[in-house]
């Protein structure tokens, strides 16, 4: 439940891993632009190609379920827009996106399992995407999981005191509920440039 | 709204994958020069925290229910070019972690929810005042200006006409613009009286 | 080879935290600093870190504390801080260990090898490619001692080594502790780790120093243990 990069090092198939990160990084683009722009026959071939890889890989590992299931979960609320929007009208595209977004998402899903994020910042710092930039994603990635257990925690306090506020007024506690989990990650901003300097962060010099 | 890969036309797609790459090398070179060292820290804390808050559902009416986007809260706090950075760095793990918005449609996404909420919000809220209620209206506006922009995207790529996706998306968005604008406007009323030295502190 | 004299801070908002305090640590030393909550313990713990505007003087090696040169210093001093999540801020272990290495001019294999050997002094082998916050909270703390040894330190400084936690954690990470050679300050509440660990303690009451004396000395005189409010 607590994570969802699945390519923990202790479990990534050592087979991907023999592969350079880049190469794997650049054959996973191209296969996505391939199928992003897909049609007919081809798009055709890919889903039923890509379903039985999926199948396959289902079969063969439970962590893999998981995060499948939750790709395909992704794609419900907006493929299911689409379709009702479809259907209120005549001239659209047809069933071919919704193919395609299958598609792509279980290449993500594929993606994210043979590709650890480690490796993946590496790819990127490789491309010369600004390191400001990798920094940011290393502590997005790093301190979501704490905000996350911290406002689920407030949340369910909230919930067990508040038996009947109107609708507003949950959104609006809600918002207080964020607000305490903010100022205690400022805080924390000051302890975490602390423990950086500490260990001899100095952008000047650098 | 996330758009999944597949669904936009190719050249869109690259056309918007190019410019999203440019205003991120724009805004890290900007941030990299001006933002002294003690304030990344506090925006990898404040994306992780944004990145958070999105889980959280919202009911609506029926089943449905919407979550935020915090964009214009980001660029309140931070100024919009870390507030786009920040975006970026949330949509692209959200589109890895949890398939939310394709990877080639990254691009659009962000120009969508990011380029919009960060600089048009900014924007916004310092057109209306600087208030915590200007942000409030802004966070509203953008989020729906992004789902005219994506039901406007979509209608390009040919998936959906643009006369039902239009007005269909623009209303619903109105709800979750709608509690966007209340919890920016609340959370950002609540920093004011509480922590003025995170409101007041330093915004590129 | 540390010597404080005179130290006071205050907090911006001109709240006392330390008023005064001096004393002196010896090489090769494990050196308790104890007192209850409030008492200053963690602000003079950051302050010869150099992370705070103290008034006074510290000299450490003989070379006075203060803008030039914090950096270097810095490198021969690692600091333990209370909570590992505010220490351990990168998304794997191995990059959060190389961390330091990084910062002072070394890549690749060097740094790697560097980190295999951080990581084998706290018995983390092999912990690279894991998830940070994926860590128990006792490993978090092993992690946090590994990034501050990384760049083989002659001062290392803990801030509530043992707080919490579990038992065997705790007797797991005071034996690390223990074993180590170097010269270690300590910020702490656990009497039990003062008495096995440490050489000599300094009590600090109401931000101002109480009595720094040996151990032995500390716990012969129970009343003063309980007017420092230690027992």
């Amino acid at each position: 439940m607590s994570h969802y990069w699945t390519s923990d090092l202790a479990d990534r198939p050592s087979f991907f891993g023999r592969i350079d990160p880049r190469l794997r990084f650049f054959l996973f683009l191209s296969a996505l632009g391939v199928i992003s722009a897909a049609g007919g026959r081809l798009l055709f071939g890919a889903t039923l190609f890509l379903i039985g890889v999926m199948l396959f890989s289902v079969a063969a590992s439970a962590k893999f379920r998981r995060s499948v299931l939750r790709a395909l979960l992704a794609l419900l609320p907006f493929g299911a827009f689409v379709v009702f929007l479809m259907s209120l009208s005549r001239e659209t595209g047809g069933p071919s996106p919704l193919l395609r977004g299958l598609c792509s998402l279980i290449l993500i899903a594929l993606f994210v399992t043979m590709m650890g994020f480690d490796e993946l910042r590496e790819v990127l710092r490789s491309l010369r995407v600004p390191s400001i930039f990798i920094t940011l994603l290393g502590f997005v990635y790093r301190y979501f999981f704490l905000f996350r257990e911290e406002l689920e925690k407030m949340d369910m306090a909230l919930k067990n005191r508040s038996f009947s506020s109107s609708r507003l007024e949950g959104w609006r506690l809600r918002a207080l509920l964020i607000g305490q989990v903010l100022l205690r990650s400022y805080r924390r901003s000051e302890e975490v440039y602390r423990a950086m300097t500490a260990r001899g962060y100095d952008r000047k010099e650098r | 709204m996330h758009i999944p890969d597949g669904f936009l036309d190719p050249k869109l797609v690259a056309l918007s994958d190019v410019a999203a790459i440019g205003l991120i090398g724009l805004a890290a070179r900007k941030v990299e020069r001006k933002l002294s060292p003690e304030r990344i820290p506090l925006m990898g804390m404040l994306g992780a925290l944004v990145f958070a808050a999105q889980l959280l559902t919202f009911p609506v009416v029926g089943g449905t229910s919407a979550h935020l986007v915090g964009a214009v809260l980001l660029a309140v706090l931070l100024g919009p070019f870390s507030g786009f950075l920040l975006m970026a760095a949330v949509l692209l793990l959200e589109a890895l972690l949890f398939q939310h918005g394709g990877i080639l449609a990254f691009g659009a996404n962000l120009l969508n929810m990011g380029f919009i909420g960060a600089f048009g919000g900014y924007f916004l809220y310092r057109a209306g005042g600087s208030t915590p209620l200007s942000a409030g209206l802004s966070a509203l506006l953008t989020v729906v200006i992004s789902a005219v922009l994506c039901a406007l995207e979509l209608s390009i790529s040919g998936v959906v006409s643009i006369k039902t996706a239009l007005p269909a998306m623009a209303l619903a968005h109105l709800i979750t613009g709608a509690i966007e604008g209340i919890v920016t406007f609340s959370l950002l009323s609540f920093l004011v009286r509480e922590a003025p030295e995170i409101t007041g502190g330093e915004r590129i | 080879m540390i010597e404080v004299r005179g130290l006071s801070y205050r907090y911006p908002g001109g709240e006392r935290a330390l008023e005064g305090v001096s004393f002196a640590v010896r090489k090769g030393e494990a050196f308790a600093v104890v007192g209850p909550n409030g008492s200053g313990k963690t602000t003079l713990l950051l302050s010869l870190m150099g992370l705070l505007k103290f008034r006074g003087e510290i000299r450490i090696f003989g070379h006075q504390l203060n803008g030039k040169g914090l950096r270097e210093l810095r490198r021969s001093i690692g600091f333990v801080f209370q909570d590992p999540d505010t220490q351990l801020f990168m998304p794997t272990v191995g990059e959060d260990v190389a961390f330091g290495p990084q910062q002072f001019g070394y890549s690749g294999d060097e740094a790697k090898r560097m980190v295999k050997e951080a990581l084998r002094a706290v018995r983390m082998e092999g912990y690279e490619g894991r998830f940070t916050h994926r860590l128990s909270y006792g490993e978090k703390k092993k992690i946090a001692l590994a990034t501050a040894l990384v760049l083989s330190p002659e001062i290392l400084i803990f801030d509530e080594p043992t707080s919490n936690l579990d038992p065997a954690s705790r007797r797991e990470f005071l034996d690390l502790i223990g074993g180590l050679n170097c010269t270690r300050i300590f910020a702490t509440h656990d009497m039990d780790m003062v008495r096995r660990i440490a050489d000599r303690v300094l009590v600090l009451f109401e931000g101002r120093k109480a009595a720094e004396c040996d151990v032995e000395s500390l716990f012969k005189s129970p009343e003063n243990l309980r007017k420092w409010r230690l027992a």
